[in-house]
C-alpha cells in the first residue's frame, strides 16, 4: 500500500502556510473598500417584544450617518439550502415583522462614515417596545398555548419515525433501562469572531458581498432571492476564514442581508463586524438536547429495543433544525444494530438566541446520550464496554436503515483495537479501586458520522481543471477553506490523477464568479465530495493531454501515462514528451490549434459514507473539589484513505480538544434570556496548558466511492469526546455524570449524593 | 449601550509631585493607568484623562532589614521571578503571583492595579494580607500607610481617595520561622481563569508549635477576609490534622459567598473549607512540621 | 480631541505619530500602520490574537495603549523574515502542519518567539504556559507545541 501514490497519502505543507504564517493572509476583517462605511447594530434588549414606534429622526441627522435600516425593511433567514429546492420553500426562507425574539435579536443598523459615529448614531435612536411574555425553556414551550413565539406555534418541527416494532424489542429484552441526558449550548468560539462582511451593492444592480461564509454558493442564492436579483449578479468572495466549525454556514443573523439593504441605501460599501460579545450573545450556537432514552438489552449484550425522545431548543429562528434532528436520527438509529428502534424529536422555539451547525450537527448530543447509555448498559451486564460495541455496531455490507444504504466501509472494529491498545484499555479499564482523594479512570465511546449530506440535502460538487501553456495548472473550485486544508487536500487529489508536481497547482480564491457551484464547506464533505468533482475534472482534463500526446508521440493513447509531469508511453519510457513541451505546442506554438486543456466536473457524490471512530479518554477526579484533569486522549478514526495525513490528526487533536470544552467547561449561561459568560473568561475553551497529550490514531478502511478510498473526518473527531470523558469519570468515581458541561460543581454534588459524607 | 470609553487627555508625569497635582485636577475623572489589564478591559465610561505612571520609578522590589518594599507598577511577571521573594514568608506573594493570569498577562499586569481594582477575587491582595502588609498611599497632603486588611471597603471599594496614588507595598520581615501557602481554585484545575475560590495561609511555628496563623480568602466575600476564627484556633497548638480541619471548617463557617455564574454559594463555602485545610497543610509543612 | 505625539520603534522602523489617548496599540498597528497580522480577537486580552512584542515581551496589544509604549521597541510578526528566509518558528510551522484557519498564528508565533528569545531550551511544559494566552479553536495545539519545540532546537543549532 505505501508507494501506490506518488503525493495522496503524504504530508505536505499546506498551500497557504507561508500566507499565514508571515502575517500576508487577509481575513475579512482586514479588508477594506474605497468609500466604506461602517455599521453596528441596535439590539434589542428585551427577550421578546414588538418594536412599536422607531424614531430614527437625531441619528439620521448625525453627519456622519449614511443609511439606517430597520427591522421591517430587513428580512431574517428562516430555513436553510433546503428550502431553495422549490419557489415555495424560496419564499418560506424568508420573514419580516416587528417582532424581536431574544435579547441581542437587531431592530435597526446604522451605515456611518466611521464605527465610532455608528455606534454614536445608536445611542441616538429612541424606540418603543410592547413587551410580550418570553419563554425560556423548550419544554415548557412546547406546552405553553399562551405564549407563542412565531405564529405558527412554538413546535417548529416534529418528527416520529420507527423501525421494526419497538414493543417487540422491549418484550424481548432481559434488561429495560431508561435514562435523561442533557447538554449545554456550545459556542463555535472561532477566534475570528463570527460575522464580518462588507457588501457592496452597485447601483448597476451588481452585488458583491465579502464574507467568510461556508456556502459562498447558497449564500449567493440566498441574497439574490432575498434582494430579487439574478443569481449572476450577486458575487460572494471568501477570503480567508478565520475557523467555521457550522458557525458560518449560512448568513449570519442580522448581518449580510443587513449590510446588503444599508449598501443600496448608501450606494457605498458598508462593512460590519461583530464583537466578540455580539458573537457570543447574538450569533447561533449548537442546539440543546434533552434526550430520553430507553434501551432493552438481552443478558448476552444484543441490543434489542431503542426509544429515542429529543427535545432540541432551536432559539428564536429556526435556521438548521430538520438537518441536525435528522442527524441525531441518522447517528442514533444507524450505528448499532437494533432492530426495534422509535425516534422521536421536537424542535422548539425559545426567547433565545439561535442555534444551528456546529461540527457534528445533532450527532455530538446523540453521542452523549447514546454512548453514556451504552456505558450503563455494559456496566450493567458486567461486560468490558468495547466488547458491548463489538457485538453490536453495524458494519460493512450491512443496511443503514434510515438511507437504505449499504454500509461499503467501516473500520470501527480497527479503531477500537487500536484506540485500546494505545490507551492501555486492559491495564487501565474498570480498576474501580475508587480509593483516594485523586481517583484515575478511562472511558471510551463510538460513534459514526456520514460524509456529505448526499441523502438528504442538495449536494453538488464542482472543479475546472485548466492546464497552462508551461503544464502549469489551475484549479478552479468553490470548494470554500474555513482553515481545514481542504484546498491542499484537493490539490494532492488533482496532482495524483494528473501525475504532476503538486506544486504546480494553484486553487482559485473562493469567488462565486469565477467557481463553479458548490454546496459548501460543512458535513466533512470537502475532501470526500470536492475530491471526486476534481478528480474527475482532472481525469477528464488527462484524457484530453492523452489525445493530443498520442497524436504527437504517434503511439496509442492506452499505452501512454503522466508522471511526474512527462507524459511517456508505458511500454516504451523513452519515448515521451513533458506536459509543459506538449501544452505550448497545443496552446501557442501550433497556430492552427491554440486550444487550453479543459477538464470540468459537477454533480453529486455517489454516497454519503459514515466515518468511523472511537474516542478514548483517561482522566483523574479530584474528589475534594470535583475538578477533572483529562490526562490523555486517544482518537481513532477511520477516514477511508488519509489524503494528507497530517491534516487529519490536526483535525484529531483540534477535535478532540473541542470535545473536551463541550465534556467539562463549555456551555452559555443564560438568565432570563440574558447571556451571563459573553467572554472567554467565563465562557471556557481549552487552553494550551489545561489538556494532555492527544494520539491521533488513522485507520483506512477505503471507501470505493471516494477519491482514492477517502472519506470525511472533519465533524467526527470531536462528536465521542465527552461520552468518553463522561464515561471515563464514572469509572474513577462512581457518578453519572448525564449533565453538559460537567462542571467540577456538578461532580462534586453529584458525589455528595453518591457517598453522603 | 455600550458605555463610550474616550479620555480625552493622557497624561505621563515625570514626578510624583506632578503626579498627584494631576489626579487633584482631575479627581475623579481620571483614572490611573498602570498595566492596563483590568482597566483597558472595563474601559470606563467616564475617565476623561488617563494618568499613566509609568515614569515614576515605582518599578521595584527592594530588600532592606526590615522586609521587602514592592514598588506599585511592579509587573506581576517580576513579582513571580523575584530572587529577594524566593523565600519564606514570600512565597505565599511569589505563588499567588505565578497564579494569577497567563504569562503575558502577567508581563503587563502590576502589583498595584490587581490592589487598586479591588476585585473580590484577586489574587495578590490574599497573600499581602497574610504577610501583614501595608500600603504606602501619596494625596495632595503628603504620604499615608494604610494596613492593607484595611484597605478595601464592599465590592471594588477602596480605601484611596480619587486624588491619592498608591506608591509602593511594605511587607514587613517575619519573626520567626514561618511556612506560607497560596492556593487557587479554578474550574478543572489546570485553567488560568479567575478564582472561584482562593486562599492564602501563613503560620509562624516555634519549635512544634503554631505560635500565629493568618488566613485570608477570596470570592467568598465582597471584599478579600481575614478568616480571624479559623486562625484563633490554630494559635499555640501544634497542628495536626483535626486542628486543621477544625480550622477549615470554621473558615467555611465565616465566608459569605454569592451564586455566580463561576460557582454557586454552597461550592464556594464547601470549596473554602477544602482550599483552607490544603493551605494549611502547606504553611504546616513549609514549617517543617508534618501534621500527619 | 488632543493628540498624543509618540515614537515607537515597529520592526525596527521609527515611527512617529499622533494618536489618541484611548488608542490602543492593535489600532495603531492596524489602522496607522497598516500591519494587519496582529488581529482583534476579543478585546479583553483573553484570545491573545493581538499579541506582539514590547521590549521582548509577549503583550497584549488590545489592551496597551499606543501612547503607553511610546519610545519602546515594537514586534510584530510581519517583522521575523530576514529577507527572503523565514523565521525558524515560521518555518516549523509551515513543516509541521501546526497552522490550520491561521488567525491566532500570528499572536501564538510572538509568544512562542519572546519564549525562546529568552530560553533556548525549554520544557514542553513551558512552551504550553508560553503561549497559554493564545486561543486557538483548531489545532488542539498539539502540532503548534511540537513546531515550537522544534524551532528551539533549529534555533540551537541542532539538526
Amino acid at each position: 500500500m505505501k508507494n501506490e501514490f506518488s503525493v495522496v497519502g503524504k504530508s505536505v505543507p499546506r498551500i497557504d502556510a507561508y500566507d499565514k504564517v508571515t502575517g500576508r493572509a487577509r481575513y475579512c476583517r482586514d479588508l477594506k473598500l474605497e468609500g466604506m462605511l461602517h455599521a453596528k447594530l441596535l439590539r434589542s434588549p428585551y427577550p421578546h417584544a414588538r418594536v412599536k414606534a422607531l424614531d430614527v429622526s437625531r441619528a439620521k441627522s448625525h453627519p456622519a450617518v449614511k443609511a439606517i435600516a430597520t427591522i421591517e425593511e430587513v428580512p431574517k433567514v428562516v430555513g436553510y439550502w433546503w428550502n431553495l429546492r422549490t419557489e415555495k420553500g424560496m419564499k418560506k426562507m424568508f420573514m419580516q415583522d416587528n417582532v424581536v425574539r431574544f435579547v441581542g435579536d437587531p431592530v435597526l443598523g446604522v451605515a456611518a462614515e466611521d464605527e465610532d459615529s455608528a455606534e454614536e448614531a445608536l445611542s441616538m435612536i429612541l424606540v418603543q417596545y410592547e413587551q410580550l411574555p418570553p419563554v425560556f425553556d423548550p419544554v415548557e414551550s412546547m406546552k405553553d398555548q399562551t405564549i407563542k413565539i412565531h405564529e405558527r406555534g412554538n413546535i417548529a418541527f416534529h418528527v416520529l419515525k420507527e423501525y421494526g416494532d419497538i414493543e417487540k424489542g422491549f418484550r424481548e429484552a432481559d434488561f429495560v433501562i431508561e435514562n435523561r441526558f442533557v447538554t449545554s449550548k456550545q459556542k463555535h468560539a472561532t477566534i475570528e469572531p463570527i460575522g464580518s462582511c462588507i457588501a457592496d451593492y452597485s447601483p448597476s444592480g451588481k452585488l458583491s458581498v465579502y464574507s467568510s461564509t461556508q456556502l459562498p454558493h447558497w449564500s449567493r442564492m440566498y441574497l439574490a432571492g432575498a434582494l430579487g436579483l439574478p443569481s449572476s449578479n450577486v458575487r460572494i468572495i471568501k477570503p480567508y476564514t478565520g475557523g467555521a466549525f457550522g458557525g458560518r454556514c449560512g448568513l449570519i443573523h442580522g448581518l449580510e442581508l443587513m449590510c446588503c439593504h444599508l449598501s443600496k441605501k448608501a450606494g457605498r460599501p458598508v462593512k460590519m463586524s461583530f464583537t466578540r460579545k455580539e458573537d457570543f450573545e447574538a450569533t447561533e450556537g449548537r442546539h440543546p438536547f434533552l434526550v430520553e432514552l430507553r434501551t432493552g438489552f438481552t443478558k448476552e449484550g444484543i441490543l434489542t429495543a431503542n426509544s429515542i425522545k429529543i427535545v432540541m431548543d432551536v432559539g428564536a429562528y429556526a435556521t438548521h433544525y430538520i438537518g441536525v434532528i435528522a442527524d441525531a436520527l441518522s447517528t442514533g438509529v444507524g450505528l448499532y444494530r437494533i432492530p426495534h428502534v422509535k425516534f422521536e424529536g421536537y424542535c422548539v422555539y425559545t426567547n433565545k438566541s439561535l442555534n444551528g451547525a456546529f461540527r457534528g450537527y445533532g450527532n455530538p448530543q446523540m453521542n452523549f446520550a447514546q454512548e453514556s447509555q451504552m456505558d450503563i448498559v455494559a456496566e450493567k451486564l458486567g461486560m468490558d464496554p468495547i466488547e458491548l460495541r463489538l457485538k453490536n455496531y453495524r458494519g460493512a455490507g450491512e443496511i443503514d436503515p434510515v438511507f437504505n444504504e449499504k454500509i461499503l466501509s467501516c473500520g470501527l472494529k480497527e479503531c477500537l483495537f487500536q484506540g485500546a491498545e494505545k490507551i492501555r484499555w486492559k491495564k487501565k479499564s474498570r480498576r474501580s479501586s475508587r480509593r483516594g482523594k485523586i481517583r484515575k479512570g478511562v472511558g471510551m465511546s463510538c460513534l459514526m458520522h456520514g460524509t456529505g449530506a448526499r441523502f438528504g440535502l442538495p449536494d453538488p460538487a464542482s472543479a475546472i481543471v485548466l492546464i497552462n501553456a508551461d503544464g502549469s495548472v489551475s484549479l478552479e473550485t468553490a470548494a470554500a477553506d474555513d482553515g481545514q486544508g481542504n484546498k491542499t487536500g484537493l490539490v494532492q487529489i488533482a496532482a495524483e490523477e494528473l501525475g504532476i508536481d503538486w506544486r504546480k497547482i494553484s486553487v482559485s480564491d473562493t469567488d462565486t464568479d469565477t467557481t463553479p457551484l458548490d454546496g459548501g464547506t460543512h458535513g466533512s464533505r470537502q475532501t470526500y465530495c470536492g475530491g471526486i468533482a476534481v478528480r474527475k475534472a482532472a481525469a477528464q482534463a488527462k484524457k484530453s493531454v492523452l489525445v493530443f500526446a498520442s497524436k504527437h508521440l504517434n503511439t496509442p493513447q492506452n499505452r501512454l501515462d503522466i508522471r511526474e509531469g512527462v507524459i511517456y508511453d508505458t511500454k516504451r519510457p523513452s519515448l515521451n514528451i513533458s506536459l509543459a513541451d506538449l501544452m505550448r505546442k497545443i496552446q501557442i506554438e501550433d497556430l492552427s490549434l491554440c486550444e487550453q486543456i479543459i477538464g470540468a466536473a459537477t454533480g453529486v457524490a455517489p454516497s454519503m459514507p459514515p466515518t468511523y471512530g472511537a474516542h478514548f479518554a483517561e482522566v483523574e477526579v479530584d474528589t475534594e473539589t470535583g475538578g477533572v484533569r483529562v490526562l490523555r486522549l486517544v482518537g481513532a478514526f477511520d477516514v477511508g484513505k488519509a489524503i494528507n495525513p497530517a491534516h487529519i490528526e490536526g483535525q484529531i487533536a483540534g477535535g478532540e480538544v473541542m470535545g473536551i470544552g463541550y465534556a467539562l467547561t463549555e456551555g452559555l449561561v443564560i438568565e432570563n434570556g440574558k447571556v451571563m459568560n459573553s467572554n472567554f473568561a467565563d465562557y471556557r475553551i481549552p487552553r494550551s496548558c489545561d489538556i494532555p497529550r492527544i494520539d491521533a490514531v488513522i485507520v483506512e478502511s477505503h471507501e470505493p466511492t471516494g477519491p482514492f478510498g477517502a472519506k470525511g473526518i472533519g465533524e467526527a473527531t470531536m462528536i465521542g469526546t465527552a461520552s468518553a470523558i463522561a464515561n471515563a469519570i464514572y469509572d474513577a468515581v462512581g457518578v453519572r455524570m448525564k449533565e453538559l458541561p460537567i462542571t467540577q460543581e456538578k461532580i462534586l454534588v453529584a458525589l455528595q449524593s453518591f457517598n453522603p459524607p | 449601550m455600550k458605555p463610550f470609553f474616550k479620555p480625552k487627555a493622557y497624561f505621563r508625569p515625570g514626578s510624583l509631585g506632578k503626579a498627584v497635582e494631576l489626579l487633584s485636577n482631575f479627581g475623579d475623572r481620571a483614572k490611573v493607568l498602570a498595566g492596563g489589564t483590568d482597566l483597558l478591559v472595563q474601559k470606563p465610561s467616564g475617565a476623561e484623562c488617563l494618568i499613566d505612571i509609568a515614569d515614576l520609578g515605582l518599578e521595584y522590589i527592594k530588600e532592606h532589614e526590615n522586609g521587602v518594599e514592592i514598588g506599585a507598577a511592579t509587573t506581576v511577571r517580576s513579582i513571580g521571578v523575584s530572587g529577594s521573594l524566593s523565600s519564606e514568608p514570600y512565597l505565599v506573594l511569589r505563588d499567588a503571583a505565578c497564579a494569577l493570569g497567563t504569562p503575558t498577562i502577567r508581563n503587563m499586569a502590576t502589583i498595584g492595579g490587581n490592589i487598586c481594582n479591588a476585585s473580590p477575587a484577586a489574587d495578590l491582595p490574599l497573600a499581602l494580607m497574610v504577610l501583614g502588609a501595608s500600603l504606602t498611599i501619596m494625596g495632595p497632603a503628603g504620604k499615608r500607610e494604610v494596613n492593607i486588611g484595611e484597605f478595601f471597603e464592599n465590592i471594588g471599594g477602596k480605601n484611596i481617595q480619587a486624588d491619592e496614588l498608591l506608591l509602593s507595598i511594605n511587607i514587613p520581615a517575619s519573626r520567626g520561622r514561618c511556612g506560607t501557602s497560596f492556593q487557587k481554585l479554578r474550574h478543572h484545575q489546570t485553567s488560568i481563569d479567575i478564582a472561584i475560590v482562593n486562599v492564602a495561609a501563613r503560620m509562624t511555628c516555634e519549635k512544634q508549635a503554631c505560635v500565629k496563623a493568618s488566613i485570608a480568602l477570596g470570592a467568598v466575600a465582597p471584599t478579600p477576609i481575614y478568616a480571624r476564627k479559623a486562625e484563633a484556633l490554630l494559635g499555640k497548638k501544634r497542628p495536626n490534622a483535626a486542628i486543621i480541619q477544625e480550622a477549615a471548617s470554621a473558615a467555611s463557617e465565616e465566608v459569605n459567598p454569592i451564586d455566580d455564574v463561576r460557582g454557586s454559594k454552597w461550592y464556594r463555602k464547601k470549596m473554602a473549607a477544602v482550599l483552607v485545610r490544603r493551605a494549611l497543610e502547606e504553611s504546616s509543612r513549609r514549617c517543617g512540621i508534618w501534621p500527619e | 480631541m488632543a493628540r498624543v505625539n509618540i515614537k515607537i520603534k515597529v520592526n525596527g522602523k521609527l515611527q512617529e505619530l499622533g494618536v489618541e489617548a484611548h488608542e490602543t496599540l492593535l489600532d495603531t498597528l492596524r489602522e496607522r500602520l497598516g500591519l494587519l497580522a496582529a488581529k482583534y480577537g476579543c478585546g479583553d486580552g483573553e484570545c491573545g490574537a493581538c499579541t506582539v512584542l514590547v521590549e521582548g515581551n509577549a503583550t497584549l496589544s488590545c489592551l496597551t495603549l499606543a501612547a503607553h509604549v511610546d519610545g519602546k521597541d515594537i514586534e510584530t510578526i510581519e517583522g521575523l523574515e530576514q529577507g527572503s528566509h523565514l523565521h525558524p518558528l515560521q518555518e516549523s510551522f509551515v513543516e509541521q502542519g501546526a497552522i490550520q484557519c491561521g488567525y491566532c498564528t500570528p499572536g501564538m508565533i510572538m509568544s512562542a518567539k519572546a519564549l525562546l528569545d529568552k530560553d533556548a531550551d525549554p520544557s514542553e511544559e513551558k512552551v504550553r504556559r508560553a503561549i497559554s494566552n493564545n486561543l486557538c479553536r483548531c489545532t488542539g495545539y498539539e502540532k503548534p507545541v511540537k513546531a515550537i519545540l522544534e524551532a528551539a532546537r533549529r534555533m540551537r543549532g541542532e539538526k
